[in-house]
C-alpha cells in the first residue's frame, strides 16, 4: 500500500509553506508520530510529525522548497518492493495542479454572488423599524436621480434600480418615476402600497364551514418574520407597574375642558421621554458586540393601521411640550393611515410605546422592536377601589409593562425606569413644565 | 391691503388711446376700472401721493419744465408748482446728497435718474448715506426718499447706458429695491414706497413705460416682499423681475406649444424677495428658472438658486438655471444685444435644459 505525504496545514490560516528541512530520506522506516520535517508556516516553524507509517519510497520536494498546503512531498510504501511509478507520476500532476495558484496567485475567489438584499415595498418596510435596504445602492453602478424623484419614489414604492432615467446622462426624473409607479415595472418585491385584493369567503365544501386563505400581504409577512426573530432571540422579560390615575385623569379633564386636545398617550410620551433621560440604559440599541445608548429620547409610537402596524417616531420627544407631542403624534398617525410616511418617519427610533389604553383593557405584553431594548405596554384608566390611609375608597389606576432586553437591561434598570415613569405620572403637573 | 391683480394684457402694443393723454389723467372706463400705461401709472400715484402729503417734492434733471426725459413726471410742476417740482443741474451726486438731507429733516423727495446707469456718480450718497443714516443715528434720522428712473437696456444704448442694477443695490443692507413689470404693480408699489420711512431705489424700464393695463381707479397699495404669479402652470417654475417678466410670459406661451406649462413667478420687490411664493411653486414644479437682466455673477437669480436649493433640495427634479445678461459690455450692435439679453429664445433654452424635453 503506498500512502501520501501530504503537505499539512499547521494554522487554520496557512495555505503555503515552506519545508525547511527533512528529518527522513529515502529507505527510513518511518512511525507514527515520528518528527519527519520542519515547516514553515506564516506563523512559526514547526515540526511535521506523521500520521502514517511506512518506508519512505521517495521524496518529492527539497529543503526550501515553498509548496501548497496538501502538495504531495513524499510516499511511504508498506510492502517492500512496491512499484511506485505511477503513485508517482500521479503525485506531480497533482502537485501541478495545486502550484498554479502558488506560481501565480490567482485572483482572489471570485466572491460568490452577493445576493441582493430581500427587497421589501417602503410601506412593508415601515411596519417595524427596519432599515430598508438602500434604495440606490445597486451594484457596480450607482443610480442618479433627482431630489424629488428620489422623494416620489419612496412614497410610491419604487425601485429606483429598475427605473430608466430620461434626464441628462441618465438621470431619473420625477416622471420617470410615475411612469414606473404608473406601469407597476420597478415596484419594489410586491405594491406594498396599494391594498391587498379583498378575499371573497368561498365555501370549500357546500356543506362546511365558510372559510377564506388569506395570502400573506408583505406588511404581514415582515411582522410575521420580524416578530419571531424578536421573540426567539431576545431574552424578554417583563416588569409591570400600577400607577394611581386619579391625577392623571383629572388634568385631562381640566385641558379638556379648555379644548386642549391632550390625551393620556401623549402624556405617557412626555413621562417616558423624561424617564429615559434618566435611565440611559433602556435608551438603547442592542448591536450583537455593543450597547448603543442614546442622548435624545425618539420615541416610537405603534400605530394600528388596516393592514399591521406601524411605529412612528416622536423625535427628540424629550425637548418637547405635550402639546407639541400630541400635535406630532395625531400627524404621524393621520400620514400612517394614509400610508405616507417618509422613511425617516419610522425608521430609527430609540424606545417604544404601544397604547391599547383606547380598548379600556386591563394588562398587556408587548414585543420588543428590535433592535430596541424595551418596549412600554400602556393599558387602560381603569375605576378600582384603592386603600387610602386604611379605608377602601373609589380610585383610578393604570397599569403598564416593561417589556425589556435582559441582555442590555437587567431587572433593577427596569423597576428603577417604572418607578421614575410613575413618580411622574402621579403628579403630572411635572409633565407640563 | 390687498388688491387682486387684475388680467395683464403682456403682448398690448402701445395704445394711442394713452399716449395722447400722458400725466395723471386716464381714461375711465367703467366698472372702476381706468386705463394707464406705465408711466401714466408711476405718474398718478406721486400725483396721488402730492395731493395727501404736502412733504413730497419731486427732484431730478428735466423733470419740471421738460415734464421729464420720459414724460413720467407730466403736468406736475402744472399741478404743485416750483416749489414742489423741481429742475437740478446735471449732477446726480449733488441732488442725491440734497435730497437725503431734505429726507432726513422733513420731507419726502422723490428723484428721478433719467436713467439708473447715471445713478453711479451718486453711489457714495446712497450706499454710505441714504442706507446707512438711519442705522448710524441709532433711529434718530430716518431717509424716506424714493429714488426712480429706468433701469436695463434700452434700444441700442451700448455699454455704459444699458446696466440692471437690482442685484447691484439689493447687495447692500438699509436699501428696498422694487422692480415692477406692470403698470399695476408699478401704482401700487410706488404708493407703499411713498407710504413709509426707508430708501427706496425703484427701478422702471424705459421698454415697458408704454404697456397698458386697466387698473382700479380706487386707491390701493402692494406691499413691499409679496410677489405675484403672472402666469400659472405645473412643469417648470420662472422667476423674472421688471421687463425679464414679458419674456418669460413670451417664452411660456412658445414653450405651452410643445406642451410645456411654466408658472411665472413675479417677485415685484427684489428686497425684500418674497422667497416663500417662489419655493411653493418649486415645490409643484420642482424645476427653477431664472431670468433678470443683471449679469450672472452675484445676480438674484444666484440668490433665489441657493435659497431655493436651501429650502427645496428635496424638491428638485434637475438643478436650477440662470438666464441672465450675459457677461460682456452691452454690443451696440442690435443683433449682438439680442443675444446679449435675456430674451425668449435664451429662456426658452434653459427651460428645456430644465426640464429635459
Amino acid at each position: 500500500m503506498i500512502t501520501e505525504l501530504l503537505l499539512p496545514a499547521k494554522s487554520p490560516t496557512m495555505t503555503e509553506g515552506t519545508l525547511v528541512a527533512w528529518k527522513i530520506k529515502p529507505g527510513d522506516q518511518v512511525a507514527i508520530g515520528q518528527v519527519i520535517a520542519e515547516i514553515q508556516t506564516d506563523k512559526a516553524v514547526l515540526e511535521w510529525e506523521s500520521s502514517d507509517a511506512g518506508r519512505v519510497a521517495v521524496l518529492l520536494a527539497e529543503a526550501g522548497q515553498q509548496l501548497p498546503v496538501n502538495a504531495v512531498v513524499g510516499l511511504l510504501t508498506t510492502k517492500p518492493g512496491e512499484d511506485t511509478t505511477a503513485a508517482v507520476a500521479e503525485a506531480k500532476a497533482k502537485n501541478a495542479a495545486l502550484a498554479a495558484p502558488v506560481a501565480a496567485p490567482a485572483p482572489a475567489a471570485a466572491p460568490a454572488a452577493v445576493p441582493a438584499p430581500a427587497l421589501l415595498s417602503a410601506p412593508t418596510a415601515a411596519a417595524l423599524s427596519a432599515p430598508l435596504p438602500a434604495p440606490t445602492a445597486k451594484p457596480g453602478k450607482s443610480v442618479r436621480a433627482s431630489p424629488v424623484a428620489a422623494k416620489v419614489a419612496a412614497a410610491l414604492a419604487v425601485d429606483l434600480r429598475k427605473v430608466t432615467g430620461s434626464g441628462p446622462d441618465g438621470r431619473i426624473l420625477r416622471r420617470d418615476v410615475e411612469a414606473a409607479a404608473k406601469d407597476g415595472s420597478a415596484s419594489f418585491a410586491s405594491a406594498g402600497a396599494t391594498a391587498p385584493p379583498k378575499p371573497k369567503l368561498k365555501l370549500s365544501r357546500a356543506d362546511g364551514p365558510a372559510q377564506a386563505d388569506l395570502p400573506l400581504s408583505p406588511m404581514r409577512s415582515v411582522i410575521g418574520k420580524r416578530l419571531l426573530e424578536s421573540t426567539s432571540t431576545i431574552p424578554h422579560f417583563t416588569v409591570s407597574e400600577t400607577i394611581a390615575a386619579e391625577r392623571l385623569a383629572d388634568l385631562r379633564e381640566q385641558l379638556a375642558a379648555a379644548d386642549v386636545k391632550i390625551t393620556v398617550n401623549d402624556l405617557l410620551v412626555r413621562a417616558s421621554a423624561l424617564a429615559l433621560r434618566q435611565h440611559p440604559k433602556l435608551n438603547a440599541a442592542w448591536l450583537g458586540n455593543a450597547i448603543r445608548q442614546f442622548d435624545s429620547a425618539d420615541i416610537s409610537v405603534a400605530v394600528a393601521i388596516p393592514d399591521g402596524l406601524i411605529t412612528p417616531i416622536v423625535a427628540r420627544a424629550h425637548t418637547k411640550t405635550v402639546r407639541q407631542i400630541g400635535d406630532e403624534v395625531r400627524a404621524l398617525a393621520k400620514k400612517a393611515q394614509e400610508g405616507r410616511l417618509a422613511p425617516a418617519e419610522f425608521q430609527g427610533g430609540s424606545f417604544t410605546i404601544s397604547n391599547l389604553g383606547m380598548f379600556g383593557i386591563a394588562a398587556f405584553t408587548a414585543i420588543i422592536n428590535p433592535p430596541q431594548v424595551a418596549i412600554l405596554a400602556v393599558a387602560g384608566i381603569k375605576d378600582v377601589p384603592v386603600v387610602r390611609a386604611g379605608a377602601v375608597v373609589p380610585g383610578k389606576q393604570l397599569t403598564v409593562t416593561l417589556s425589556a432586553d435582559h441582555r442590555a437591561v437587567d431587572g433593577a434598570d427596569a423597576a428603577a425606569f417604572l418607578k421614575t415613569l410613575r413618580e411622574l405620572l402621579e403628579a403630572p403637573a411635572l409633565l407640563l413644565i | 391691503m390687498t388688491v387682486a391683480t387684475p388680467p395683464f394684457r403682456a403682448s398690448r402694443p402701445i395704445n394711442q388711446k394713452t399716449e395722447p393723454f400722458l400725466g395723471r389723467k386716464a381714461t375711465v372706463l367703467g366698472n372702476g376700472l381706468q386705463l394707464l400705461n406705465l408711466r401714466m401709472a408711476i405718474c398718478q400715484a406721486i400725483a396721488e401721493e402730492m395731493e395727501r402729503d404736502p412733504t413730497i417734492v419731486v427732484m431730478g434733471e428735466e423733470v419740471a419744465q421738460y415734464n421729464g426725459a420720459y414724460k413720467v413726471t407730466k403736468g406736475l410742476l402744472d399741478e404743485f408748482g416750483p416749489d414742489r417740482v423741481l429742475d437740478t443741474p446735471i449732477t446726480e451726486s449733488g441732488f442725491t446728497g440734497l435730497a437725503v438731507g431734505a429726507a432726513m429733516t422733513g420731507l419726502r423727495p422723490v428723484i428721478e435718474y433719467m436713467s439708473w446707469n447715471f445713478s453711479f456718480p451718486a453711489f457714495d450718497q446712497i450706499i454710505s448715506n441714504a442706507s446707512k443714516m438711519s442705522y448710524m443715528t441709532g433711529g434718530l434720522f430716518n431717509v424716506p426718499l424714493v429714488m426712480r428712473g429706468p433701469n436695463g437696456a434700452g434700444p441700442r444704448v451700448s455699454s455704459q447706458h444699458s446696466h440692471a442694477v437690482e442685484a447691484l443695490f439689493a447687495h447692500f443692507p438699509g436699501l428696498i429695491v422694487v422692480s415692477p413689470s406692470t403698470p399695476f404693480d408699478a401704482k401700487g408699489l410706488m404708493k407703499t414706497a411713498l407710504r413709509q420711512q426707508n430708501p427706496v431705489c425703484f427701478l422702471e424700464n424705459e421698454m415697458l413705460y408704454g404697456y397698458e393695463q386697466d387698473i382700479p381707479v380706487a386707491d390701493y397699495a402692494i406691499p413691499f416682499g409679496v410677489g405675484d404669479i403672472k402666469r400659472p402652470g405645473r412643469d417648470c417654475t420662472i422667476v423674472a423681475v421688471n421687463r425679464s417678466v414679458h419674456w418669460a410670459l413670451e417664452a411660456a406661451e412658445e414653450l405651452a406649444k410643445s406642451g410645456i406649462d411654466c408658472e411665472v413667478v413675479d417677485p415685484r420687490t427684489v428686497k425684500p424677495l418674497d422667497i416663500g411664493l417662489i419655493a411653493e411653486s418649486v415645490r409643484k414644479t420642482n424645476r427653477l428658472v431664472t431670468v433678470e437682466e443683471c449679469y450672472q455673477t452675484g445676480g438674484i437669480g444666484a440668490e433665489i438658486a441657493t435659497q431655493i436649493v436651501q429650502m427645496c433640495f428635496d424638491d428638485l427634479d434637475a438643478p436650477p438655471e440662470r438666464v441672465t445678461t450675459s457677461e460682456n459690455p452691452m454690443p451696440y450692435a442690435a443683433n449682438l444685444e439680442h443675444e446679449t439679453l435675456p430674451k425668449p429664445h435664451r429662456i426658452i433654452a434653459a427651460v428645456r435644459r430644465a426640464c429635459s424635453r
